[in-house]
């Protein structure tokens, strides 16, 4: 008989089959795309919703067809060959109220935040709270207010402008058809190199999902590349990049518990039409660019060491090019890495405890939440694109992210860590995104204030992404 | 060493200016003695700190209020809010190794308690609230009272002068409070396992559990392990150093919980601070405890809290008692209020905003490589609750249900507070929160 094992279980692991036809391809693996366009919409009354969602629920791209392209894709990049031509991904999500206007229960995806909605909990997310100051929901293009609040997002997504254009014009008319008013449509697009508008590369880390996309056990959604001997193997699918169970993003599916290759049951309760879906958060971004400039420019020269080049990496925790900070301290090696940990600089000498990057993925530090393990329950999947180009005058980010709680994931990571000076670890606020009337940081020994905003929230939703029979079922008006 | 008092600077010593030398100095020597007793058993590597020095560096280790490990037994349940918000508002009885303490007739200078010396069961509660910070809810919901004092200090004030310890007590929950109320009636026996039963306690000594602290107020932490020696002990044995099965080090907290179990992995404060710890002595530096000794609040981030219109409320945080400039107890004074968008209705919705804090003193020290123990405890999780775990030495099939039924919290059945939203208005004072959960005779 096999001994149990000390420690925690380290039980064979058995990653579950996703619903391949019914997730949708945003949520996983994510469309990637280097165009996106996305969609509010009004329908008011319930046939009128139930009208858009017939028409539009044959159209929503799922994780296979995403999947499968994602496989031709790398195959040509791999020789040399550009991103193959696409359909336009479509995929939906419905607001609380939406939900409510077709006849189902919100209360059902059993997050309190998501009930609420989004303008409810902009203070609780750091946003200012005048009325009529930029960055309230008063303010807002999108969201915020019950005049604004959409009833779904489209999302939309394709390589080629052009096609992501003619799509979107196909949609369009088939939401005025229905009788669906849109309340909100842009257009983002990734920068050169993969940057968002402060200059730094975007988008490098984030966690592989555990999970098969058939019954082979080889078929993982998430490519392995460490050898079975590796020892970093069972946690890691190349190195650097955490293995989170999928229930923590999708519904109905084994999420995170404390010992990392454990499955832990999925979250019960709510109708069955929660099953496969996911929560998004939306937050539209605005940056100022110029303002973050001239803080670079004043606040540099007070650091011991190092210009606005390196004032900016202390603030992001990475270089431009997407080098850590924490590996490289002194000069930006000119290439991005997801390989490092912060266990080594507990006392954050090469890397401040504030840098953006370190206070929403703390990697193998402990927390206020406790061991590191626990930071793996916490982890979103992004899906962000920036809008507005490089020298435009409103320019910002379209934050877009994935998960099963907007509470223990989006809002512990902004509302958790970011905004407070003294989590995950002490040693400030995100002064980089953090929203805080005032926000302070040690960088360098140097106590950093400011209470100036660079991101300025300008738009937003809480919403719930249904599997693909859920969006037929609310089509035709089944909501058990 | 800081003292403790009314946040207006009147510390409690002061109010005894002729003995205030004396005071002061005899409770250093209490925590002299605490500090000393947490060195760990195997101090091979010269990591602990019995005294940290004004000069040693500080490291903050922060940590969530509201208790992980209700979360967790409540996270598989479709309603595990409200669930977790009443079990954190409901009082538990004090058990040692599964039986109640017992009114006994223990001769002097002995501690060995006979079983025909043993009497009734005394009614003893705590609040299970175990991350150091604990909380009582005024009748309406218009006020919430948090502390983070330890029961100690208390006892030490009890002994050293019972009528300071009543008139605090007066000031800070009833002015009904009298001498008698705050100590043990009779002399109490615990039980000590295969050792039977022993004293706990003489008559006369001071009662952490007593009524004002509990059922009727809040003055201190009442969890067994919310005490100032707990929070000094793992900061020693977290200067122990420990190896995996092949000789590796291992950093994660949770894993290192779950081996040893010298702290209690379902909490955040002790992986918090264990994980902290065994970095730091991975860096090259000892640690000790520094000023302000134990745990305090941080500055409350209570961006969360607002009106139904959405506006934030002036929220009246009073920081009523301190630790030299660090708060030890607050109160907040609530009505109408949101927490997160939904109606505030459980004194742990704000909890879950709140976080505690220790101060971690370090010093470099000179070593060669670290001298690692193996360890061969393993989590358990709880049947039906995988979120929570115990730690053994033994299989786990060995944990039988009475064990399992006594590590369960014990939930609430108090209705939920619903504060008016539109228009200020009494509500009925809810269901006495400790009624399921009174020890019965």
């Amino acid at each position: 008989m096999t001994p149990e094992p000390v420690g925690r279980s380290s039980a064979t692991l058995d990653e579950p089959v996703l619903d391949v036809d019914e997730i949708q391809g945003d949520v996983l693996p994510g469309f990637n795309t280097l165009h996106r366009r996305l969609i509010a919409v009004c329908f008011d009354q319930r046939d009128r919703g139930q009208t858009m969602l017939a028409e539009l629920a044959p159209r929503v791209a799922t994780l296979a067809e995403v999947c499968h392209l994602r496989s031709e894709r790398r195959e040509r990049l791999a020789h040399g060959r550009g991103r193959p031509r696409t359909p336009l991904w479509l995929n939906l999500a419905l607001t609380a109220r939406g939900l409510q206007r077709l006849g189902a229960d919100p209360t059902s995806v059993r997050d309190r935040s998501f009930a609420a909605g989004l303008g409810a909990i902009s203070p609780t997310l750091g946003d200012p709270t005048d009325p009529g100051v930029h960055g309230h929901p008063s303010t807002w293009r999108v969201g915020g207010t019950a005049a604004r609040e959409p009833d779904a997002l489209l999302l939309l997504g394709n390589d080629d402008a052009a096609t992501l254009a003619i799509g979107a014009e196909r949609i369009l008319a088939a939401l005025r058809a229905a009788g669906v008013c849109v309340l909100y449509d842009e257009t983002g697009a990734m920068l050169p190199g993969g940057r968002e508008h402060f200059g730094f590369r975007d988008g490098i880390a984030g966690p592989a999902v555990r999970g098969r996309l058939s019954a082979r056990p080889d078929d993982m959604l998430a490519r392995r590349s460490l050898g079975p001997t590796d020892p970093r193997a069972p946690y890691e699918s190349r190195p650097g990049r955490p293995l989170v169970w999928p229930g923590q993003f999708v519904f109905g599916l084994p999420r995170q518990l404390d010992d990392p290759v454990v499955a832990g049951p999925a979250f019960e309760g709510g109708a069955a039409w929660v099953r496969n879906g996911s929560l998004l958060v939306f937050r539209r971004l605005e940056q100022d660019v110029s303002a973050f400039r001239r803080f670079l420019a004043t606040e540099a020269p007070g650091l011991p060491r190092g210009g606005e080049e390196r004032l900016a990496a202390l603030l992001v925790g990475r270089w431009p090019s997407g080098a850590p900070l924490v590996r490289w301290p002194e000069a930006d090696p000119g290439e991005e890495s997801d390989d490092f940990g912060y266990a080594l600089d507990l006392l954050a000498v090469r890397c401040p405890a504030a840098a953006h990057i370190r206070k929403v993925n703390p990697r193998d530090l402990p927390t206020d939440l406790g061991g590191s393990g626990r930071t793996l329950a916490t982890h979103v999947l992004r899906r962000s694109i920036p809008y507005g180009g490089p020298d435009a005058a409103e320019r910002g980010l379209l934050f877009l992210c994935w998960q099963t709680s907007i509470v223990r994931q989006f809002e512990r990571l902004t509302v958790g860590w970011m905004n407070r000076d003294d989590a995950p670890q002490p040693g400030g606020h995100d002064l980089l995104v953090g929203q805080a009337p005032v926000r302070c940081a040690m960088l360098d020994g140097v106590a950093v204030v400011t209470s100036e905003r660079f991101v300025v929230p300008t738009g937003g939703a809480y919403l719930f992404a249904p599997s693909t029979s859920a969006l037929r079922a609310l089509a035709e008006g089944d909501t058990s | 060493m800081q003292t403790i008092g009314m946040a207006d600077g009147a510390d409690d010593f002061a109010r005894r200016p002729a003995r205030l030398g004396a005071l002061a100095a005899r409770w250093d020597e209490r925590l002299a003695q605490l500090r000393s007793r947490a060195r760990p058993a195997f101090d091979d590597n010269s990591s602990y700190l019995a005294e940290t020095r004004d000069d040693d560096a500080v490291h903050m280790v922060t940590w969530d209020a509201f208790p992980r490990f209700l979360s967790g037994w409540f996270a598989v349940d479709a309603d595990r809010d409200e669930r977790r918000y009443r079990a954190a508002e409901t009082l538990k009885p004090v058990r040692f190794n599964g039986e109640p303490l017992r009114v006994c007739t223990a001769a002097a200078g002995t501690n060995h308690v006979p079983e025909d010396a043993l009497g009734e069961p005394v009614a003893a509660l705590f609040r299970q609230q175990d991350e150091y910070c604990e909380w009582r809810v005024g009748g309406n919901l218009e006020r919430v009272v948090f502390t983070c004092e330890p029961p100690e200090y208390w006892a030490y004030l009890a002994e050293v002068d019972i009528e300071l310890a009543v008139e605090l007590y007066r000031e800070l929950v009833d002015e009904r409070v009298v001498a008698e109320d705050l100590v043990w009636r009779t002399d109490v026996a615990s039980y000590d396992g295969a050792n039977g039963w022993r004293v706990y306690a003489r008559a006369g000594d001071y009662n952490p559990w007593n009524r004002w602290n509990t059922v009727d107020g809040l003055v201190h932490c009442t969890h067994p392990a919310n005490t100032l020696a707990a929070a000094l002990k793992l900061i020693g044995d977290g200067t122990q150093a420990y190896q995996g099965d092949y000789g590796e080090p291992i950093r994660d907290a949770g894993e290192l919980l779950c081996r040893t179990g010298f702290a209690n992995p379902n909490r955040f404060s002790d992986p918090a601070i264990a994980g902290a710890i065994s970095l730091l002595i991975e860096a090259g530096v000892a640690v000790g405890a520094a000023e302000p000794l134990g745990v305090t609040f941080t500055e409350p981030r209570l961006t969360g809290l607002a009106r139904p219109s959405g506006d934030n409320p002036n929220v009246r945080w009073r920081a009523a008692r301190r630790h030299g400039d660090a708060v030890v107890r607050a109160e907040l004074t609530i009505t109408e209020m949101t927490v997160g968008g939904a109606p505030l209705q459980f004194g742990g919705q704000v909890a879950d905003h709140l976080r505690m804090r220790i101060a971690i003193g370090m010093r470099p020290v000179a070593r060669g490589p670290l001298t690692r123990l193996s360890a061969l405890k393993r989590c358990c999780p709880a049947p039906g609750h995988p979120d929570v775990a115990m730690v053994v030495d033994r299989a786990c099939a060995g944990i039988g249900p009475t064990e399992w039924a006594a590590f369960a919290p014990v939930e609430g059945t108090s209705a939920a507070r619903k504060p008016a939203l539109t228009s200020p208005r009494r509500v009925p004072d809810p269901v006495d929160p400790h009624e399921s959960s009174r020890m019965l005779g």
